[in-house]
């Protein structure tokens, strides 16, 4: 969770409560991965015969070798970056007024939505697995009376925590709704607008 | 120019810009879409200072290779790698 004030699109009189993002051993898995991949060139190495090593020796072949070798470590600096961008970019905002989920699916894709606290139903958390369960990390779903039906905050930490804190933003901004709390309480359920009475014989005595 | 430096400086310049293109919309995106631009900019520097220190080595292997050097030992296919 991040001390962050403003951030784009933010409403005047707009707090910001949680700022999250997944857990740091979400992207740590991925980079000892890519730590495999840097001793790989070793491996093979290792796999090459010693004839065709010592029959490389002194020819173009041998710079060329090395040269490829550079090319991979900066192929594979480039892929690492790319992910831990897409990691960073994704980020979930719970604010006094609404939840934001902003989700960057790959470079030049990136999908925001938001519904309000007033639309918010039904939150759960869910922690699965060894990892998760001892580093408490894991799923809040966010069910809503919206068009998107469900928010999901993927592998951040503390999933109880922030079940409690959007629980406790979504009854403090209806708390403090003005008067025509029904019309507002209907709204907010997602229930149809009540029909108006109309009287379609007007007493003309 | 040989032939065999006439390729690889062909690749190796594609290679560059296909690099400097990714690398830039990295940095675009870090820098455009980050909650915390503060942050944002660590990171790009980062990344900045690692590539460039990376480019510079792979530069200094390309310019160290005997272009016009043989292909092989003695100018012919080495045995082992002969059926």
């Amino acid at each position: 969770m991040h001390t962050v004030h403003i951030f784009p699109g933010q409403h005047s009189g707009e707090r910001i409560l949680l700022l999250l993002r997944r857990h740091w051993f979400v992207l740590a898995a991925s980079s000892a991965l890519f730590i495999l991949f840097l001793l790989l060139p070793l491996l093979v190495r290792l796999l090459v015969p010693i004839g065709v090593l010592a029959a490389m020796s002194g020819t173009v072949w041998d710079g060329v070798s090395t040269l490829a070798l550079s090319g991979y470590y900066l192929f594979l600096w480039l892929f690492f970056f790319t992910v831990f961008t897409d990691y960073y970019l994704d980020v979930w905002i719970l604010t006094n007024e609404r939840i934001i989920n902003i989700e960057q699916v790959g470079l030049f894709h990136r999908v925001i939505s938001e519904q309000r606290l007033l639309r918010v139903q039904d939150v759960t958390s869910d922690i699965r697995g060894i990892f998760p369960t001892f580093l408490n990390y894991g799923n809040v779903f966010v069910q809503t009376a919206g068009e998107r039906e469900r928010f999901v905050f993927l592998q951040v930490p503390d999933p109880n925590a922030v079940k409690k804190a959007i629980l406790q933003a979504s009854e403090a901004a209806l708390q403090g709704l003005t008067p025509d709390t029904e019309r507002r309480r209907a709204y907010a359920a997602g229930e149809p607008p009540a029909t108006p009475r109309v009287n379609l014989h007007p007493d003309h005595s | 120019m040989h032939i065999v430096l006439r390729v690889a400086v062909v690749l190796y310049v594609l290679f560059l810009l296909f690099y400097a293109v990714q690398g830039a919309f990295l940095i675009y995106h870090l820098r455009r879409f980050s909650v915390r631009p503060d942050l944002a900019r660590v990171f790009a520097g980062v990344f900045v200072v690692v590539s460039a220190g990376l480019l510079l080595v792979s530069a200094g292997l390309f310019f160290q290779i005997p272009w016009r050097g043989p292909l092989s030992p003695s100018g012919v296919p080495p045995a082992s790698l002969t059926p």
